[in-house]
């Protein structure tokens, strides 16, 4: 893991239907986020 | 922290375990892939991608080009990828911004239902970093510098509607700080901007910016995320300023077209794994 380490980057090896679910659930969660601060598309 | 032997170790075990399953996909080892890095040259994603791509000709012998198609805070190039041909060749390395933020901000194309996320890999905050000679040496004192001076002062952003963009409004917000952006096409460029006294303040990845701070030309004040980042542990987590909940991540990860067969799809996922314990890596 030299480059994570140099770089203080951590490992988080995720897949399959539990990354699909875990970025879905991002997706949506900071759809919310950028439309409380303003930054929705015009 | 993982030392280096016990990294060669985990790598070679993995290296052993997929050669059964690699075997049987014996079809697709000599398709080259391209993968599309949606960013400039020279910032911590295409130093990353370009590291694992050496990687996997190595051990694979799987010819792999990384192409940079930046623009549009990273959506032109996974817009590309996700009008590519779903055959498995052609793959894109993403962020946080141009799948979780850039829909939401920007008028692009795609959508979640577009493409298939192969594998993530790592995740890591942003910072907020300024010359060495800026009149604040604390985050605390970066927040009240800012706040009683609105519009004064400018930070980058990778674009915007981008993940640089969200980190930064969304500590600046909390605190009724404004600010102003200003726009570089990734961080490589964005770093060129704070070193060359265009801008104050760097939003973006520590690997990009790490070397200056080494040498002293940089500061960082701030990490967008709950805890501390191990390579910069003087450096102020949200948590201390009493917002953990604006935490702002940076992880990367690989993506294919919607419509890439399983089968393709689960040979990538393998010698990305195995790639990705690579001790190089």
């Amino acid at each position: 893991m030299k480059f994570l380490d140099d770089v203080g980057e951590t490992l988080e090896l995720t897949k399959g239907p539990q990354l699909t679910k875990q970025l879905n659930e991002e997706y949506h969660k900071l759809g919310q986020v950028v439309k409380a601060a303003g930054l929705s598309k015009k | 922290m993982t030392t280096t032997k016990e990294s060669a170790m985990i790598y070679f075990k993995k290296l052993f375990a997929v050669f059964t399953i690699l075997s049987t996909s014996i079809a697709f080892a000599a398709d080259p892939i391209t993968i599309i890095w949606p960013s400039p040259a020279g910032g911590g994603g295409d130093i990353y991608f370009r590291i694992f791509s050496k990687v996997i000709e190595k051990e694979f012998g799987v010819p792999v080009v990384v192409s940079n198609i930046s623009g549009g805070g990273g959506s032109i190039g996974v817009a590309k990828m996700v009008g590519s041909k779903p055959d498995g060749t052609t793959l894109a390395g993403a962020w946080t911004g141009p799948i979780s933020i850039a829909p939401h901000t920007l008028g692009i194309s795609y959508t979640p239902d577009d493409y298939i996320p192969v594998m993530l890999f790592s995740s890591a905050p942003y910072v907020i970093c300024t010359l060495t000679n800026f009149p604040a040496n604390t985050a605390t004192e970066l927040l009240d510098l800012l706040k009683k001076n609105p519009n004064k002062y400018s930070f980058v952003t990778h674009g915007p509607g981008g993940l640089a963009q969200l980190a930064a409004t969304r500590v600046f917000l909390t605190f009724g700080i404004t600010q102003r952006d200003i726009p570089y096409k990734g961080a490589g460029e964005s770093r060129v901007g704070l070193l060359g006294g265009h801008v104050d303040m760097y939003v973006g990845s520590i690997p990009a910016i790490l070397q200056f701070i080494q040498t002293g030309s940089v500061k960082c004040l701030l990490v967008t995320a709950a805890k501390r980042a191990k390579a910069l542990p003087g450096t102020t987590s949200l948590s201390e300023l009493g917002i953990a909940g604006e935490e702002t991540l940076l992880w990367r990860a690989i993506f294919v077209p919607r419509g890439t067969p399983p089968d393709r799809t689960a040979y990538l996922e393998k010698i990305l794994e195995v790639s990705h314990v690579h001790p190089r890596l």
